[in-house]
């Protein structure tokens, strides 16, 4: 889809099309999936996460001013997936019984998998243990492949905090891989 | 001298090790790229950190693709009742219901169906109870009425 046709699409949204929103999540839905699930660990969470985020994006959609559309709703996404660990944090302090690490469900493999089932889990548990907004901002880059301009839109940061937080980031993964013996 | 080159290598590594990270994703500027890759040069720790990091986001490049079966689609059913809407849609039927069951009983009482005898605790004043029960009776019935077309406008 190219640049013209979205904008035509959203303007459409605006005036209430379903059938023009649609398209919009045709579009985007397979990278807001990708980035909930990297950062629940958790396919049913992140769909549901997703459900979430399209339909605030859908109720929303009226406050859109321009720009990037792609920004805009991921950052709708990114904040779900974030409501949505507060959720589990309380339940945990309630409920202990809940891991800390929730681990990666399993039903995403696929059989031409490079990486061992081991090792996929190791990655993702150790993207679990990333503070939020590291987290988030190592997604973005590779997951999602934005630019550090693109993602400081979503986060709605500074280029110099997306710098440091992808930095940060990517280090603690480092060493959380060295550690789980996965480097 | 020895020490203040040392002191002057560390700062350089510190400063690359910041960098890395924008250097493996493209996104240095002309000049910091060039000091940078200088450094590598006649760094081996600061190699050593440049390629574990490469390996880093190697590793997260290779994991498994996520797809779902599940339709994410908004169904045009679901925009215009709202979850919210319809608890409130069961309250104005059941407001609806009552008011016309109310209306229906004051008008039952009017035919002295349910009090055939007149013994009402206002007896001495049959006029007064029959005006309270019609004007109860039009008042119940018109709500009741309002309700029920409000509602039926809205289904269309
Ligand atoms: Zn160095």
């Amino acid at each position: 889809m190219d640049d013209v046709e979205e904008s035509k699409l959203i303007g459409l949204s605006q005036q209430g099309s379903v059938d023009a929103f649609n398209a919009l999540i045709e579009c985007y839905q397979k990278e807001a999936l990708k980035i909930a699930f990297r950062i629940l660990g958790n396919l049913s969470d992140a769909e549901d996460v997703c459900q979430t985020a399209w339909m605030s994006a859908w109720k929303s959609i009226k406050n859109f001013r321009g720009g990037s559309f792609r920004a805009w709703i991921f950052s709708i996404v990114a904040n779900a997936c974030r409501d949505e660990l507060r959720k589990r944090k309380r339940k945990r302090n309630m409920e202990t019984s809940i891991p800390d690490c929730p681990l990666p469900s399993t039903d995403v493999l696929t059989d031409d998998i490079v990486l061992t089932r081991e090792k996929v889990e190791a990655v993702q548990k150790a993207l679990l243990r990333l503070p939020y907004e590291q987290r988030l901002a190592v997604i973005l880059r590779v997951y999602v492949d934005m630019n550090y301009k693109e993602i400081s839109k979503v986060m709605k940061c500074p280029l110099g905090t997306v710098r440091s937080r992808l930095n940060r980031g990517l280090h603690r993964l480092r060493d959380l891989l060295r550690d789980g013996e996965c480097l | 001298m020895k020490t203040w080159f040392k002191r002057f290598y560390k700062t350089e590594c510190s400063r690359t090790r910041e960098q890395l990270t924008s250097y493996l994703d493209g996104e240095l500027g002309a000049k910091e790229l060039q000091e940078l890759e200088l450094h590598l040069k006649s760094c081996r720790t600061c190699r050593e950190e440049y390629d574990s990091l490469r390996q880093t986001i190697g590793l997260l490049r290779q994991m498994p693709e996520v797809s779902s079966e599940r339709t994410f689609r908004i169904d045009e059913k679901n925009v215009t009742t709202k979850p919210g809407d319809r608890k409130l849609l069961i309250l104005y039927r059941a407001v609806a219901g009552v008011a016309i069951i109310l209306a229906l009983v004051c008008i039952g009482d009017f035919g002295h169906l349910f009090m055939p005898t007149g013994e009402s605790p206002l007896g001495g004043y049959p006029w007064l109870v029959r005006g309270i029960e019609l004007g109860l009776f039009v008042i119940l019935g018109a709500l009741g009425l309002r309700i029920l077309i409000h509602l039926f406008r809205r289904r269309k």
